[in-house]
């Protein structure tokens, strides 16, 4: 018991020291009476109540069964941040990587299969290109049946056919989307911040990292920052092309143009079209030659095409939902089939008991239907 | 011939009855007539029962209150004791119980709430109570009602049929050994 006591105390300071909290703040954070409490649990002078246990994981952003843990608990995965935000990075990363493995263990639990797989995709870190980029947009469009708007349907595709896990954060002005592939599979994290059009390109952008994940390991690129500004770059270019497919995007400029020429409004409800970014749209057209680069870069910078843009933002915006749909939906099944406990669930959701039920109703589940009922299929 | 019901004086509630309880108006009786006890991680658990109609926790269930006011009380599991009722089942298992629950399953496997019984509608948890062999320190919410005569209608998972189907089905998971071990 002495034993467990001097581990726990280990582990929990570890934890604390790796957020960089002091002891006083990990008090606060954790609803604890005094710093001096912390302080004697941390030097396993004081058994640590099961309250106190739970308040502690949470404030650390770390489960209680790693806390409890016989065996010490394997390295997490290493996140790969395009942008990683200024405040708060390892604790977004902890929280990230601990709805992945609730994600994760949702999926087991509900019995949910693992219906494809993404591809995994050798490639050459020092002679990767662009061309690269165009072949891998192909392959992946093609693969994943994205059709002529990919845009519109590519994140419902990535979770609910290859399991991908999506979740979105706020990361703040600066922080960006991030991708981490480990035992629960690949996951994304998205800012919530972001623009929903700005999302999309995020999502495509992260799922070059996943299909290359083996080839240009986040530790690598971690490493060489030359290397890592190159493939950032060619993960641009590879989301360009998946999200505004040439032959798609080629169609809808050419039945709008006129005399050779587009209108400004029209730029717009393309963009919006295919739910990317005008800037996005721009420079794509730029890389099929269909305008001229300089003459984008002044449509971009015009202050009456940022108007127009700006005026049609409000009709197509999308709020990223707090919690993803699969993920209440697997959490819901788990429950139905009396694999996870209500509180739990609850906890799953960020809910409480009390809101439970207005909160599955949101997204479309009602406790008191009867989900059993079968049709026979053939 | 009216059936006959067992007369707990001293019940450990988990938080679903706490909150069925609130809602079906019979929480201030219950505290009455009934010694309630929660597990620690219950009573200060807050984000359990927070509503988000009335942006606070109800201050009938404001449990912290209520055991600072010597109406309800607390128990409390140590760590050492959550880890050593937790390896009594498999990881998986573990993971599906709020640790709450994995909380009162310990403070009656440890002795700690000897004279009382373990309320819950969440079948998990029954299940739980059922494969660590203590079918006996189990209620269902509609029993213990009765047995201080409050009728009332119930959500099913607080009914005496769902416990015992639940409960049932532990003691065959203690049994096969399925989700222990």
């Amino acid at each position: 018991m002495e034993q467990f006591r001097l581990l726990l105390a280990k582990r929990i300071r570890a934890a604390r020291e790796r957020l960089g909290l002091t002891l006083e703040q990990l008090a606060k954070e954790a609803s604890l009476p005094a710093l001096q409490t912390v302080s004697e649990i941390e030097l396993g002078k004081r058994e640590v109540k099961a309250w106190e246990l739970v308040n502690i994981a949470r404030a650390l952003r770390v489960s209680i069964s790693s806390l409890l843990a016989t065996e010490e608990p394997l390295l997490p995965p290493i996140v790969l941040w395009r942008k990683a935000p200024k405040k708060d990075r390892l604790s977004l990363e902890d929280a990230f990587l601990q709805r992945c493995t609730q994600y994760h263990f949702l999926e087991k639990l509900s019995g949910a299969r693992k219906i494809r797989k993404l591809p995994i995709i050798e490639i050459k870190p020092e002679t990767i290109d662009y061309q690269d980029a165009h072949g891998l947009s192909s392959q992946i469009s093609n693969q994943l049946n994205l059709g002529a708007r990919p845009a519109k349907v590519f994140a419902k595709v990535l979770e609910d056919e290859y399991s991908v896990k999506i979740w979105y954060m706020d990361l703040g002005e600066q922080g960006s989307g991030a991708t981490v592939v480990g035992d629960f599979g690949a996951a994304i994290l998205i800012n919530s911040r972001e623009a929903p059009w700005r999302r999309n390109f995020s999502f495509a952008h992260e799922v070059f990292h996943i299909i290359t994940w083996n080839s240009l390991p986040p530790q690598q690129l971690q490493d060489n920052h030359d290397l890592r500004e190159k493939v950032e770059r060619i993960a641009e270019v590879f989301a360009s092309n998946l999200l505004l497919p040439t032959d798609a995007i080629r169609e809808a400029i050419e039945l709008r143009s006129k005399q050779d020429k587009i209108t400004y409004l029209d730029v717009v409800e393309v963009a919006r079209e295919f739910d990317v970014s005008t800037e996005a749209l721009i420079y794509r057209l730029c890389s099929l030659k269909l305008i001229d680069l300089e003459r984008g870069k002044q449509v971009l910078s015009d202050s009456h095409f940022r108007a127009l843009d700006r005026g049609s933002m409000p009709r197509h915006w999308t709020t990223a939902p707090p919690i993803p749909e699969r993920f209440v939906r697997l959490a819901f099944v788990a429950y139905k089939l009396g694999r996870l406990s209500r509180s739990r669930l609850a906890e799953f959701l960020n809910t409480s008991l009390i809101d439970l039920p207005n909160v599955l109703l949101e997204y479309g589940f009602n406790e008191q239907e009867d989900y059993e009922a079968e049709i026979r299929t053939t | 011939m009216s059936k006959k019901t067992t007369k707990p004086r001293f019940v450990l509630l988990d938080a679903d009855v706490i909150i069925e309880a609130y809602q079906v108006e019979v929480w201030s009786a219950l505290i009455e007539r009934l010694e309630i006890a929660i597990p620690s991680i219950v009573a200060h658990d807050e984000a359990l029962f927070y509503s988000a109609e009335k942006r606070r926790i109800p201050y009938e269930i404001d449990l912290l209150r209520l055991v600072q006011e010597g109406k309800i009380r607390e128990f409390t599991a140590s760590a050492t004791e959550i880890r050593d009722l937790s390896n009594k089942f498999d990881r998986v298992f573990i993971e599906e119980l709020h640790p709450g629950e994995t909380e009162a399953l310990a403070l009656i496997h440890f002795d700690k709430a000897s004279e009382y019984k373990f309320c819950s509608g969440d079948k998990v948890a029954i299940q739980g109570l059922a494969m660590i062999g203590h079918s006996s320190n189990g209620i269902s919410m509609e029993n213990f009602l009765k047995s201080v005569g409050l009728i009332k209608q119930l959500s099913y998972q607080f009914t005496e049929s769902y416990f015992k189907k639940w409960l049932e089905f532990g003691k065959q998971r203690r049994i096969t050994g399925d989700g222990l071990n």
